[in-house]
């Protein structure tokens, strides 16, 4: 397991991940859908099926409010 | 190693999980117009001499909407306005107004600004301040109706454009069956409104097809500088309800959202023949607008408000 630092919606998290994970793996783990949210890699928007390394700077955001 | 585009070597800024597809910038903006634009072909949404107005407030739907219509208004030779409404929300409204004029302003879109405290006499933070009163939204959403369709017809336009996406539609559709309203049903769809007279200002949703995630991956891909966040007063329980249980179903089963409009659109059809009452509206004793009734449901409201 390795440690990583996440963004969600401006909150910075850190979670425990093991080797080989993806950006939707880091959405299921945190509890956030999909369809709600969407992520950027190293301040870049990326497909949820991109892999994730200790280095990378990883920032989930919510985009589906309603109202 | 980054996702590639199922399309191109290019590095993927989305994944369509419905068509199990990773797009890369180029090719998503490419599917998405694509697809508003067969929307509005297939629903003949605009015709040569329309004159268009494009409700947009600020936020992603709206915008996106607007970048595409104004596309497709010049290359059909179709006069385009942007129309926003200014309910008076402090905090909210003028940081979404700006970025509203700031895209016009780079689109070269005419853009006209409409307040709630003009028009109507009071604000959305006037009357959430107010005891004794329906939700805030409940007013806010009739009186905002009545300001666009009045502000349009007044410019002389002929069709009125809104976000209404994919999501929105959906839920809207499945909150129907479950209040058991299927004469609301009836009004809903991708062109048309709830009044079929002259005097009402025809909808159309280019953005009917697209789910809303969609449309904020276009609007960070465009650089429309849109700030994600939701109105202060928008806590409608039900519709929250339905979003929540719709967005669990579609990560599970994608394609949920579409399948819903899909099969409504099929019954469509019969829901219209059965619910159309044919009754004509007739015009407000108050403020001459189109009603159902003797007085209509803004002029009622604003006298409970005692404005």
């Amino acid at each position: 397991m390795r440690n990583f630092r996440v963004k969600v919606d401006g909150k910075l998290l850190p979670i425990k991940l093991p080797k080989g994970m993806r950006v939707i793996d880091v959405m299921h783990k945190l509890g956030v859908n999909r369809e709600t949210h969407l992520a950027k890699k190293n301040g870049k928007l990326v497909s949820e099926l991109e892999e994730v390394s200790q280095n990378d700077t990883i920032e989930i955001f919510g985009v589906v409010y309603g109202g | 190693m980054a996702v590639r585009c199922s399309k191109c070597s290019g590095d993927a800024v989305v994944y369509l999980p419905y068509g199990n597809e990773n797009l890369c910038k180029k090719h998503f903006v490419e599917s998405f117009e694509r697809r508003v634009r067969r929307t509005v072909r297939e629903f003949k949404m605009i015709k040569k001499g329309d004159r268009i107005g494009a409700a947009v407030s600020g936020g992603k739907d709206s915008l996106s909407m607007l970048y595409i219509l104004k596309e497709i208004c010049d290359s059909m030779r179709v006069e385009l306005v942007a129309l926003s409404v200014d309910e008076g929300i402090e905090g909210y409204r003028e940081r979404t107004l700006k970025v509203a004029r700031e895209n016009c302003r780079k689109l070269g879109v005419e853009h006209k600004v409409i307040s709630f405290k003009k028009e109507i006499g009071i604000t959305v933070d006037e009357i959430a301040q107010l005891k004794e009163r329906m939700r805030t939204c409940s007013y806010c959403g009739v009186f905002r109706r009545w300001i666009l369709n009045k502000a349009a017809r007044e410019m002389g336009l002929n069709k009125l454009a809104v976000g209404h996406n994919l999501d929105d539609t959906a839920q809207s559709i499945l909150m129907n069956f479950l209040r058991n309203e299927p004469f609301r049903l009836a009004r809903l769809g991708p062109v048309g409104g709830i009044i079929e007279d002259e005097f009402f200002v025809d909808r159309i949703k280019p953005l009917i097809r697209i789910p809303e995630r969609e449309s904020a991956v276009y609007s960070i891909v465009k650089g429309m500088n849109v700030k994600f966040g939701r109105c202060p007063y928008a806590h409608e329980a039900f519709r929250n309800k339905v979003r929540v249980f719709l967005n669990e179903l579609e990560e599970e089963f994608p394609g949920t959202k579409f399948r819903v409009l899909n099969s409504f659109m099929s019954v469509k059809d019969v829901l219209e023949k059965k619910f159309n009452t044919g009754e004509k509206p007739i015009k407000c004793r108050e403020c001459g607008e189109l009603s159902s009734q003797e007085v209509c449901m803004r002029c009622r409201m604003l006298e409970e408000l005692a404005v």
